[in-house]
């Protein structure tokens, strides 16, 4: 009995220990070093690898001015999921960096069409986030691209003055990774990831559908009302026919499924292959296996006509936007929202961070910081050329990686035929 | 039974033991289940809601392709899992309550899986079946570990089983081992007496004498099974091409990934219910068989 | 006994080569925490590290606020687990021996609370968490788990399981001793259903310490980390490669004291198990 007794004690003294604790916790919740600055709330910092460096900028801003303070809010898990319990709860960050999903937030956002800021931002790099009546829901945060990512060195090595921006064909394509080959090294490596093949690879079909953005996107309409046989459209043949020789020289032939997604940037960053399908985003993780990798981007041709739309051109897009809470949070705090952005991607000391230290690709025109990195700048170049492809996978829903990616999986483990994949990808849009 | 006076007496009584966490209930999960219910008969889309619907989510829910087959998914899952769980949790704590030196240390061995979350048992088996399972089929020979397990889906399937089974078994064979040696040692010394096999004896007096234990270790099982989520994720992520895609998996995702939150939202009161109700006459039967 | 000799050399055996199994991925864990970036993705695979990186266990710390989150898991535990044992004892005792209307219904609810899928009551629950100010704070992700919510339910319907294996006798003994309603729960029976306790104990613990998606829901503050959601974090920086060494060496650190509490207090659950056993 004695036993029990003990242990009851421990319970009590145990919870008024928790009250005492509980109490400091409290305190300790803000430690605003500033009077009378408003508190400014952002949600995350954008992307979870550039952390450290975000929070520094951060920590500058803050020293820079005495107007505001802003206070990061950890994130962890799925931003959506938070961002809508906050909403839930009324606790909602000022501000909070978005994709796709910002249409679902338009009623609770404000409306930055007005803002000066939009006018140095690039063409059409907002489109996506404009509403109903010129609604502008985000700024764009920065440009991304994606396609067939070369590792120069390799290439260069076997194959001397190589142009990535030169491979227009299919049957040029394949030249590059015969050479490879022969010379005893992997030809391509492809991520057998769902988002990677069903969002990007499908987008370098649809894509080229149309120097019209519009009549590319017209495209799933037409899926959804049933109309389309894939199967007779020449661009997604060409598309298949391009994926048939890439899984014929992938590296991992032999088990296609098999690759992580940290396998590829192993691959490519320890100059095990030539190529990878993927995007700038993996440039962190490429530095990090090769601090001084060189790299370029070549475009996913899908005929052997050179001059045929879509065999020049690589994908770039907006990922991202800094949205404003318009439901919760003053005014004031509005104000100070607006001008911490703008001076994330207009002041000297922001753009130093915005592009060198996060490595960002800029959004804006402005911009006099270039990116020192070759894939930064082999991917600037395709934009100012005009060698650019829409995301159409902006438009997709969002189960539409995971399904097409699903077929795609089963397509590069050799489980279903071309007219299958044209089958499941009709199905899928028609149930939507 | 405790013999109080009136009714009210009995009230009081009963309340001041069971109120709190009853009230506790009641606030955090009651409450925000029914609010959760009455969400899938409008059309919410995680902020706000614009419109009652009626139950179009539920219509939606049935017809998508995806739910059948994660559900199917789910069921196979439960079944296997729930068996070789506690099969190998039931045989382990047979052979450490054996007559044997050292049962404390296996005891400790076989229960320190269970000691790990899910997101980083993923992760470490993730690495071994991709990995060192392929280097090691590479290096001996061995075929079936020749390629990485968790590209098969039919391998993909166990490889969760295995990992399952890894985590919970230990923790199984720990409340085994308490029904095993709850079971009063004189009886088993009269059946040995009196000439019974030990097999007799394990399923003539143990057995019986222990259908409590089963009935917690089935139900935990049961229900865990039903709601595996961490490990599906951070495993196989539901992969290859979405065969090994459990129902909590499409549910989540659909919410929160696919932003579908109300259909998703009538997916998992489905769940609820099939659920309860399998639990509960899973208790019920196994409670049945302690009475006789 | 020659038989019975090679049946025990039998059970070794099994035992031994389960027991193989079951330690190796966690030999893995402990080798990768040792390891260097590169060393991790070298084939063949390296069970010896060619240099023990201890530098990984102190760079934890320096990359999260690890010590922060010890404390915090450790303080949530220990006030969970002492607020649960009195609640869940006393409810499921309730459940199990004292009549009133109504019981089965509200039992069957009880049940039922366990069958509900977290996923669907995370906004509502966001919300009344919020409403009681609750969130960002040690009462948000104590109080409603000690009270018994999310995980409590199965702690009552594991000890009502215990106390209905007891004897009504006991009470009608203790009745008739002139115990009143406390003292015969406190003294007479809840020592009776010590086995139970050990599970009860067990669990609780170890959900606690483990628990991912509770407090995900009512933290968003770095100060407030527990050690999973501190764990998850070297895997959300998606586009990185995921430091398997730094990771490991924090899964190591977060394991370690639950395998020592666990290998000191298990010796003393099985025993009062037996004595429980014998007695009955």
């Amino acid at each position: 009995m004695l036993k029990l007794k003990k242990f009851l004690g421990i319970v009590m003294v145990s919870i008024l220990s928790m009250g005492v604790l509980s109490g400091c916790g409290g305190s300790s919740e803000s430690d605003t070093n500033k009077a009378g600055a408003v508190e400014v709330t952002m949600l995350g910092t954008i992307k979870g690898e550039i952390g450290k460096e975000f929070e520094e900028a951060v920590e500058i801003y803050n020293d820079s001015q005495d107007n505001y303070e802003l206070v990061i809010m950890p994130l962890d898990g799925n931003a959506f999921e938070r961002m809508t319990a906050l909403y839930a709860s009324g606790n909602t960050p000022t501000i909070m960096a978005m994709g796709q999903e910002a249409k679902e937030f338009q009623d609770k956002l404000l409306d930055l069409s007005a803002q000066p800021l939009l006018e140095q931002a690039q063409e059409g790099s907002y489109d996506l986030v404009t509403v109903e009546n010129g609604k502008v829901l985000g700024f764009p945060i920065t440009v991304e691209a994606f396609g067939l990512l070369v590792n120069n060195k390799v290439v260069e090595d076997i194959i001397p003055g190589f142009e990535p921006s030169q491979i227009n064909s299919i049957e040029q394509l394949e030249e590059v990774f015969i050479k490879l080959e022969e010379a005893g090294k992997g030809a391509v490596h492809i991520s057998p990831l769902d988002w990677s093949l069903g969002a990007h690879l499908t987008n370098k079909f649809f894509a080229p559908q149309s120097e019209n953005s519009e009549e590319a996107v017209a495209l799933i309409e037409s899926l959804k009302a049933g109309e389309v046989k894939l199967i007779e459209n020449d661009i997604f043949n060409g598309w298949l026919d391009t994926f048939d020789m890439l899984m014929e020289y992938n590296s991992a032939k032999n088990s296609p499924l098999s690759p992580t997604y940290e396998d590829g940037a192993i691959a490519l960053g320890m100059n095990e292959v030539g190529v990878w399908f993927q995007g700038n985003w993996t440039l962190p993780m490429l530095q990090e296996v090769d601090p001084e990798i060189n790299l370029g981007i070549m475009p996913y041709p899908i005929s052997n006509d050179p001059s045929q739309y879509g065999n020049s051109q690589i994908s770039v897009g907006v990922p991202m936007y800094l949205s404003i809470d318009n439901e919760n949070a003053t005014p004031e705090q509005q104000a100070g929202a607006i001008d911490f952005i703008n001076w994330l991607f207009t002041s000297e000391v922001g753009q130093e961070y915005y592009v060198e230290k996060m490595k960002f690709i800029p959004a804006y025109k402005n911009v006099s910081a270039t990116p020192q990195d070759s894939l930064s700048r082999s991917i600037l170049e395709y934009m100012n050329n005009g060698k650019t492809l829409e995301w159409i996978n902006m438009y997709y829903p969002g189960d539409a990686g995971a399904a097409m990616g699903a077929t795609m999986q089963k397509y590069l483990d050799g489980i279903i035929t071309r007219e299958e994949v044209a089958t499941e990808i009709e199905e899928y849009w028609a149930g939507k | 039974m405790y013999d109080l006076k009136n009714k009210k007496d009995k009230m009081i009584a009963f309340l001041t033991f069971a109120f709190i966490p009853l009230f506790a209930l009641t606030t955090v999960i009651l409450i925000p289940f029914i609010l959760g219910v009455l969400t899938t008969l409008t059309d919410w889309n995680g902020l706000e809601v614009t419109k009652f619907v009626g139950l179009e989510n539920y219509m939606t829910a049935l017809s998508d392709p995806d739910f059948t087959s994660t559900f199917f998914n789910t069921i196979k899952y439960v079944v296997v899992s729930m068996i070789t769980v506690n099969v190998v949790g039931f045989s382990l704590a047979l052979l450490v309550t054996s007559n044997i030196k050292g049962k404390n240390i296996y005891r400790s061995i076989f229960f320190v899986p269970n000691l790990i979350g899910g997101v980083l048992l993923g992760f470490i088996w993730q690495f071994i079946f991709s990995r060192v399972l392929v280097y090691f089929g590479k290096a001996t020979g061995i075929a079936i570990f020749a390629e990485s397990w968790l590209v098969d889906p039919t391998k993909a399937f166990w490889a969760i089983v295995i990992v399952t089974v890894w985590q919970q078994a230990g923790y199984m064979m720990l409340i085994y081992i308490a029904g095993i040696v709850s079971v009063p040692t004189d009886v088993i010394e009269a059946a040995n007496v009196d000439g019974a096999t030990p097999t007799q004896i394990l399923f003539k007096i143990r057995i019986p004498l222990m259908i409590q234990s089963f009935t917690i270790s089935l139900f935990m099982t049961l229900k865990s099974a039903f709601m595996m989520y961490d490990v599906n994720l951070s495993l196989t992520g539901g992969g290859p091409y979405r065969s090994t895609e459990l129902l909590t998996m499409n549910i989540y995702n659909d919410a929160f990934l696919y932003q579908e939150y109300a259909p998703a939202q009538a997916k998992a009161v489905i769940l609820f219910i099939i659920v309860a109700v399998v639990a509960i006459s899973q208790v019920a039967i196994t409670k049945k068989m302690e009475v006789e | 006994m020659m038989n019975n000799k090679i049946t025990k050399i039998l059970v070794y055996i099994i035992l031994t080569i389960g027991a193989i199994l079951t330690v190796l991925p966690l030999l893995w864990m402990v080798v990768t925490s040792f390891k260097s970036m590169e060393e991790v993705f070298t084939v063949p695979i390296q069970w010896i590290p060619k240099e023990f990186k201890f530098l990984n266990y102190t760079e934890v710390f320096a990359v999260m606020d690890f010590a922060q989150y010890y404390f915090n898991t450790i303080v949530v535990t220990i006030s969970r687990i002492c607020g649960l044992f009195l609640t869940a004892t006393m409810a499921g005792y309730a459940f199990a021996k004292l009549r009133f209307p109504g019981r089965n219904f509200l039992f069957m609810l009880l049940l039922m609370t366990l069958m509900v899928p977290i996923h669907t009551i995370m906004y509502p629950a966001y919300q009344v968490i919020s409403e009681l100010g609750m969130i960002n704070s040690y009462q948000g992700l104590i109080i409603p788990q000690m009270l018994g919510a999310f995980g409590g339910a199965f702690s009552i319907f594991l000890i009502k399981q215990g106390f209905e294996s007891i004897p009504n006798e006991l009470m009608e003994a203790a009745k008739v001793d002139g115990a009143g309603i406390f003292r015969t729960f406190f003294q007479v029976m809840l020592p009776q259903i010590k086995p139970v306790l050990a599970s009860f104990f067990i669990f609780s613990f170890n959900s606690s310490w483990n628990d991912y998606i509770y407090p995900l829901i009512v933290v968003n503050d770095d100060n407030m980390k527990t050690l999973s959601l501190g764990l998850a974090g070297f895997t959300s920086m998606r586009e990185g490669l995921t430091n398997y060494p730094l990771m490991m060496a924090a899964a190591v650190m977060t394991l370690l004291p639950v395998i020592i509490l666990f290998v000191a207090a298990q010796k003393y659950f099985i025993e009062s198990a037996v004595a429980s056993g014998l007695k009955g």
